[in-house]
C-alpha cells in the first residue's frame, strides 16, 4: 500500500513536470512543423529566457509569473533575430548547415551567459517558494503547481490562437502546404518570422517556469536540449498534441527513473527515449507509418 | 609539389625533437594531432558519406577510459590498451551505427549528440568508474624534460595512420560507394551498393582511430574523468575545425586542427576561456551561412567565383 501510494505521488510530480516541459518543447515542436528545421539551438533560448526572468526578478523584486511580462516580450524579438540572421539566410543550404548554424549560436550564447550571471547555481525567488500543501492526501509543492498551471494556460492560449486567428490560421496553412498557402497568399516569411518570435516566447515561459522549480546553471541547456527534443521526436516531428503527451510521458519516465534508479538518472531517461524513439518509431507516438526521417 | 611538401613537413616534424625541448610547444602540438586524427575520423562518415555526427567525442571518451581501467585494474601495458581502445570503439560504432545509420543526415546529428551524453552520464553515473573525479593512472616514467616526446611521436603516427587510411579508402571503390550514398543514398543503393555495409564499416573506422588516440591521451593526462574524455567541446571543436578547413577533404582536418587550436591558445589569453568560446561559437555560425566550403574553398573562390560548390554544399542538394 506504501509503495502504491508513493509511486501515485511520484506519478503527481512527473505529470506537473511534464506539463512545464509541454511548454519547453512547444516551441521546437511548432518550429519543426511550419519551418521544417531542427531548431537544436532552442534549449539555449530556454536558459536564456530563464536568466532574463532570473535578472528581472532580481532587480525588481517581481514575481515570477509577473516578470514573464517583461520577459516574453524581448524574447519574441531575440527570435525574431535568430530567424533573420541565421535561418533566413540557410534556406537554401542542407540541413546540417543549419544544425553547425544552430550548434555555433548554442556555444556563443551558452557562453554569453556564463559571461554575464556566471556558471554558478542561480534560482528564481518567489514568495511561495518551498511551501507545499496537501490534497487527499498527496503533496503538492506550490510553485510545481503554479508552474503547472501557468504551463496549461499558455498551452491552451497557444492552440486557441493556432485554431481561431487568422494568423493562426495562416501558420497552419503554412504548416500543411507551404507552397500552396503561398499561393494563396500567405506571406510564408513573415509566418516564419512570427513562428520564431512565439517559440522563443514559448522559451522563456518555459525556461522561466523551470527556473521556478529548479535551480539552474548555463550548461544546464544540455539536459533539457534531451527533453525537447525526445518530446517532440515522441510526439511526432510538428504535432503540438503528440508533443503534450509526450510531454507527460517523459516528465513521470523521469521522475520515475529518478527515484527508483537514482536521482542522477533523471536525466539519462530523456536521452535513451529519444534515441529509442529515433531508431523504433521515428514517426513518434501519433505519427503514420508511412511517415519516415 | 604537394607530395614533396608533405614529405618534408613530416620529416621536419620527425627531426624537431633534436633541436626544440620547449615543453609548451609540444604540448600544443600533440593536442593539434589529436584533433587532427579526431577531425580525419569524423570527415569519413561527416564529410565524405553525409553523416555528420555531433557526437564523435564518445569514441574519444571511450578509448580514454578503456586505456585507464585496463591500465590501473589489469595492469596491461598501456600500448596494448591503444588497441583495445580502437577496437572496443569500433564495437560500440558497429552496434549503434547499425541501429542509427537508417536515419537521414540531421536526425543522425541529433542521434549521435544524444548517445554522446548517455555515454556522459554512464561513466559519471557507474560506480566503477570513479564518477566526477574518474580515474588516476600510474605516473609517467619519463624524466620531465622529455616526457612529452613520447607522446609527441604516439600522436603523430596516429594522426599520419588516420589521414593514410582515409586517404586509402576514398581511393577506392569503398570511398566511391560512400561519395555516391553522399550524393544520392537511393540512386547508389539503386546502382547496387551495399549502403548499410558502407555506412557501417565507415562509421567503425571513424570510431576507431578516436579510441585509440582517447587512450594516448589518458595516458598523456594521467587521469580520466568525464570532462577530459566526454566534454561537448570536443565535439564543438572538431565541428569547427571540421568546416574551417574544408569538410570532405583530406587537407581541410589538419589545416582545420592547426589553426583552431593556435587560435585557441591566443584568444583564450586574450579573452579568457568563455570569451574564446563565445568567438568559437560565432566563427561556426558565420562559417556554416557564408563560408560552407571552409578555408580551403577560398582558393577555388578566388580561381573561379561561380564555381563554390565544394562536398559539403553539394551534398544534399539532390535530395
Amino acid at each position: 500500500m506504501k509503495s502504491f501510494f508513493i509511486f501515485a505521488q511520484l506519478l503527481i510530480n512527473g505529470v506537473l513536470l511534464g506539463g512545464v516541459y509541454a511548454v519547453m518543447a512547444s516551441g521546437l515542436s511548432l518550429i519543426f512543423g511550419v519551418v521544417r528545421v531542427l531548431q537544436i539551438s532552442h534549449s539555449v533560448l530556454i536558459i536564456l529566457g530563464c536568466y532574463f526572468s532570473y535578472s528581472v526578478n532580481r532587480t525588481l523584486s517581481l514575481d515570477p509569473i509577473l516578470s514573464l511580462l517583461i520577459t516574453m516580450p524581448v524574447m519574441f524579438f531575440i527570435g525574431i533575430a535568430v530567424y533573420r540572421l541565421v535561418v533566413a539566410p540557410l534556406k537554401d543550404a542542407p540541413p546540417v548547415a543549419a544544425l553547425l548554424a544552430f550548434f555555433g549560436l548554442i556555444l556563443a550564447l551558452e557562453n554569453t551567459i556564463g559571461l554575464i550571471w556566471t556558471t554558478n547555481y542561480n534560482a528564481i525567488h518567489s514568495v511561495y517558494q518551498g511551501k507545499s500543501f496537501l490534497l487527499s492526501g498527496f503533496v503538492f509543492s506550490l510553485p510545481k503547481t503554479i508552474a503547472f498551471g501557468m504551463a496549461c494556460l499558455v498551452i491552451f492560449t497557444l492552440l486557441i490562437f493556432l485554431r481561431n486567428t487568422e494568423t493562426g490560421r495562416a501558420i497552419r496553412a503554412v504548416s500543411q502546404d507551404r507552397d500552396t498557402a503561398q499561393i494563396l497568399g500567405v506571406d510564408v516569411d513573415r509566418i516564419f518570422v512570427i513562428v520564431f518570435g512565439i517559440s522563443a516566447t514559448l522559451a522563456a515561459v518555459g525556461g522561466s517556469l523551470m527556473g521556478m522549480i529548479y535551480s539552474f546553471y548555463p550548461s544546464l541547456h544540455w539536459s533539457w536540449l534531451g527533453v525537447v527534443f525526445s518530446v517532440v521526436i515522441l510526439g511526432g516531428l510538428g504535432q503540438v498534441g503528440g508533443a503534450i503527451i509526450a510531454a507527460l510521458i517523459i516528465g513521470v519516465a523521469e521522475i520515475l527513473a529518478a527515484y527508483y534508479i537514482g536521482a542522477a538518472w533523471g536525466p539519462f531517461v530523456a536521452f535513451a527515449i529519444l534515441i529509442i524513439t529515433l531508431v523504433h518509431r521515428p514517426q513518434g507516438l501519433l505519427g503514420t507509418k508511412g511517415q519516415r526521417i | 609539389m604537394r607530395f614533396w611538401m608533405t614529405n618534408l613537413v613530416l620529416v621536419l616534424l620527425i627531426l624537431l625533437p633534436i633541436f626544440v625541448r620547449d615543453r609548451h610547444l609540444y604540448h600544443i602540438l600533440i593536442v593539434i594531432f589529436i584533433y587532427a586524427t579526431l577531425v580525419q575520423s569524423w570527415n569519413l562518415p561527416g564529410g565524405y558519406t553525409g553523416y555528420t555526427s555531433f557526437g564523435h567525442v564518445l569514441f574519444f571518451g571511450i578509448g580514454g577510459y578503456t586505456t585507464a581501467m585496463l591500465v590501473v585494474f589489469l595492469s596491461v601495458p598501456a600500448v596494448v590498451t591503444y588497441l583495445i581502445a580502437g577496437v572496443l570503439s569500433s564495437l560500440v560504432a558497429l552496434i549503434f551505427g547499425y541501429v542509427s545509420l537508417r536515419l537521414k543526415g540531421p536526425y543522425f546529428a541529433i542521434a549521435t549528440l544524444a548517445l554522446a551524453t548517455i555515454g556522459r552520464y554512464v561513466f559519471l553515473n557507474v560506480e566503477i568508474f570513479g564518477g566526477a573525479e574518474g580515474v588516476l593512472m600510474p605516473m609517467s616514467s619519463f624524466s620531465t624534460d622529455i616526457e612529452k616526446i613520447p607522446y609527441y611521436y604516439g600522436t603523430l603516427l596516429v594522426a599520419v595512420l588516420t589521414t593514410l587510411t582515409v586517404y586509402l579508402i576514398i581511393k577506392t571503390r569503398l570511398g566511391l560507394g560512400l561519395m555516391a550514398i553522399r550524393e544520392n543514398e537511393e540512386k547508389a543503393a539503386g546502382a547496387g551498393i551495399n549502403t548499410t555495409k558502407h555506412k557501417v564499416i565507415a562509421f567503425m573506422v571513424s570510431a576507431f582511430f578516436p579510441g585509440v588516440i582517447g587512450g594516448l591521451y589518458a595516458s598523456y593526462l594521467e587521469y580520466v574523468n568525464p570532462d577530459s574524455c566526454f566534454s561537448i567541446l570536443y565535439s564543438a571543436n572538431i565541428l569547427l575545425m571540421a568546416i574551417l578547413g574544408g569538410i570532405g577533404t583530406i587537407a581541410g582536418p589538419i589545416l582545420g586542427s592547426a589553426v583552431v587550436v593556435m587560435l585557441s591558445e591566443v584568444f583564450s589569453l586574450a579573452l579568457g576561456h568563455q570569451g574564446r568560446l563565445i568567438i568559437f561559437g560565432l566563427i561556426l555560425t558565420l562559417l556554416a551561412i557564408y563560408l560552407p566550403g571552409g578555408l580551403l574553398s577560398l582558393k577555388e573562390k578566388f580561381r573561379d567565383p561561380k564555381k563554390t560548390a565544394t562536398a559539403f554544399e553539394s551534398k544534399t542538394k539532390v535530395a
